[in-house]
């Protein structure tokens, strides 16, 4: 009887991992080579260059700015995948089918999410050791850069939930996620510290996926403990993930029913 | 007698061909500020991107730099709101032209396929433009402006930024027309040539390899002269920009030729 729970738990787990690595190749529509390493090590390699040498020619020093730009390039990758993922079924004209299809549809939004945490994982490693190269810095170890950026991904992926809901409502592919990464960019504490940023907007900021994880990254660079952060950031990620299950479920209820209305 | 009929034939037919060719282009030009001038997309490139760029700049900015808006803060800002709706605008026009299989007709016309990527070139170039004031008014409004801003290095090294921008991505118009586009692959030039082209930093600040990389770009010396160098800067920006275009228009000959010689398709 034990033996078959396991079965059937190993199972599910195959058939979630499969039904992921489906979306993947199905709806990424980046999933070719050239687009993959133009979008994903190209483009955030060249950002976090372009921030890093602003942090250094303002003598504010590389390393800050580099541990944050890539953390900045593994939650972009997150945030845009996971839009894709659900905004390119209307792309294909696929969207009809999956939204009459008996799926659950927030089950299969973080089901879908998965090869993108694992994928943002990548390019934030990707950019920050090519970085430390070109600045010939490593400012904390590969193993704690790898947990906090771990962190910050999963963090992402909670918020990216409701890009994802956005998606099914605008039928503007990007306009969702290329605001999100632009809120990102001015509220998430990477590029511009807490400390610098107009009053009214450091409540929204602390609310913000990675704001935590840069908490922690000053601390680990001034030689403090920084594992508290980390764990208000994980609670932060999962109000944002409880909020992304509320807004798929709206989202998808709007979408089907004007999808029946013929006016979606 | 034949002779003489060419030779009187020849004049006229050479101009037609000179005004055929001019018209191809102005059209060119004209398409693309009809189409694209006011999508949200371009809008959103040539503001909102800028802008954000801008406050990171700002709050980034350490004592002893102005808090203000100065003149290369509010160009370079502008430049990645041109750099990102030049590569968008680029793409969505050249990808329509394939799409509507209007290239076989350009190729058959006196002009060939040239006027027609000058055209929208030129056309992504002047949209573009609009970053310059547009994000100006919004850092102003922001910030403020600096006591010692330059206004003539912002008008003359923008519009010039916004056409060295267009000759060095009208290489990418060539990738699109001659290769199958595949989704993503424009990506990754937003980031690689803003950090080329020293758009937020001085070409000193950028990592050393990288500085050697910008020697080559136009934009970096448009920054070079925006942020105070002499004017050899300024010509410098101006002789790459026409080296670039130079380079287009072999490009896109070469192109003609293989589609001439190969039966390429041009609506992949």
């Amino acid at each position: 009887m034990q033996t078959r729970t396991t079965a059937t738990e190993g199972g599910a787990v195959r058939a979630a991992l499969r039904g992921a690595a489906l979306s993947y190749r199905a709806l990424f529509t980046w999933f070719n080579p050239l687009g993959y390493l133009s979008s994903r090590i190209v483009r955030p390699i060249g950002m976090a260059i372009a921030f890093t040498s602003l942090a250094t020619h303002y003598g504010a020093g590389a390393g800050r700015m580099l541990i944050a730009s890539s953390l900045l390039a593994g939650a972009g990758a997150v945030v845009y995948g996971m839009a894709l993922a659900v905004g390119n079924e209307r792309s294909f004209d696929t969207l009809g089918v999956w939204l009459a299809s008996p799926q659950n549809k927030i089950a299969a939004t973080c089901q879908r999410a998965l090869p993108h945490v694992v994928d943002g994982f990548v390019g934030g490693l990707c950019t920050y050791l090519v970085c430390s190269l070109l600045y010939t810095t490593l400012p904390i170890s590969i193993p704690a850069y790898a947990a906090l950026l771990a962190v910050g991904v999963l963090t992402t992926a909670g918020f990216g939930l409701s890009i994802a809901a956005l998606a099914l409502l605008l039928k503007d592919l990007f306009v969702g996620p290329n605001t999100a990464e632009l809120v990102l960019m001015v509220l998430s504490g990477t590029l511009v510290p807490q400390d610098r940023l107009p009053g009214f907007l450091v409540p929204l900021s602390t609310a913000m996926p990675l704001s935590h994880v840069m908490d922690a990254v000053d601390n680990l660079l001034a030689e403090r403990a920084y594992g508290a952060p980390l764990v208000t950031e994980l609670v932060i990620g999962t109000a944002w993930a409880l909020a992304g299950v509320v807004f798929v479920h709206l989202a998808a209820r709007r979408a089907t029913a004007r999808l029946a209305l013929g006016t979606s | 007698m034949t002779t003489v009929r060419t030779g009187r034939t020849a004049v006229p037919r050479r101009q037609g061909a000179w005004q055929g060719t001019g018209a191809t282009f102005a059209r060119a030009v004209v398409d693309q500020l009809r189409m694209h001038a006011t999508s949200p997309m371009a809008i959103f490139s040539t503001l909102a991107m800028p802008c954000v760029f801008a406050f990171v700049v700002h709050a980034n900015a350490t004592d002893g730099f102005s808090r203000r808006t100065t003149g290369d803060m509010a160009v370079g800002s502008a430049g990645i709101g041109m750099l990102d709706s030049v590569i968008v605008l680029l793409l969505f026009s050249l990808l329509g032209e394939k799409q509507w299989k209007t290239l076989y007709a350009a190729l058959g016309s006196p002009g060939g396929l040239v006027p027609v990527v000058l055209g929208r070139l030129t056309g992504t170039a002047l949209q573009s433009v609009t970053a310059l004031p547009g994000t100006l008014i919004v850092l102003g409004l922001l910030f403020g402006i600096d006591d010692g801003f330059d206004w003539v290095r912002w008008l003359v090294g923008g519009v010039m930024l916004s056409f060295a921008t267009a000759s060095v991505i009208g290489l990418l118009g060539f990738a699109v027309l001659r290769f199958p586009f595949s989704a993503g692959m424009t990506n990754g030039l937003t980031g690689l040539v803003m950090a080329l082209s020293a758009l937020i930093v001085p070409q000193s600040a950028l990592p050393a390899p990288v500085q050697k990389l910008a020697m080559i770009m136009p934009q970096a010396h448009v920054m070079s002269w925006i942020r105070g160098a002499g004017p050899e800067q300024l010509l410098e920006a101006v002789a790459l920009t026409g080296f670039f275009c130079a380079l287009v228009v072999l490009a896109v000959q070469r192109l003609e030729t293989t589609v001439r010689r190969n039966a390429l398709p041009l609506e992949a």
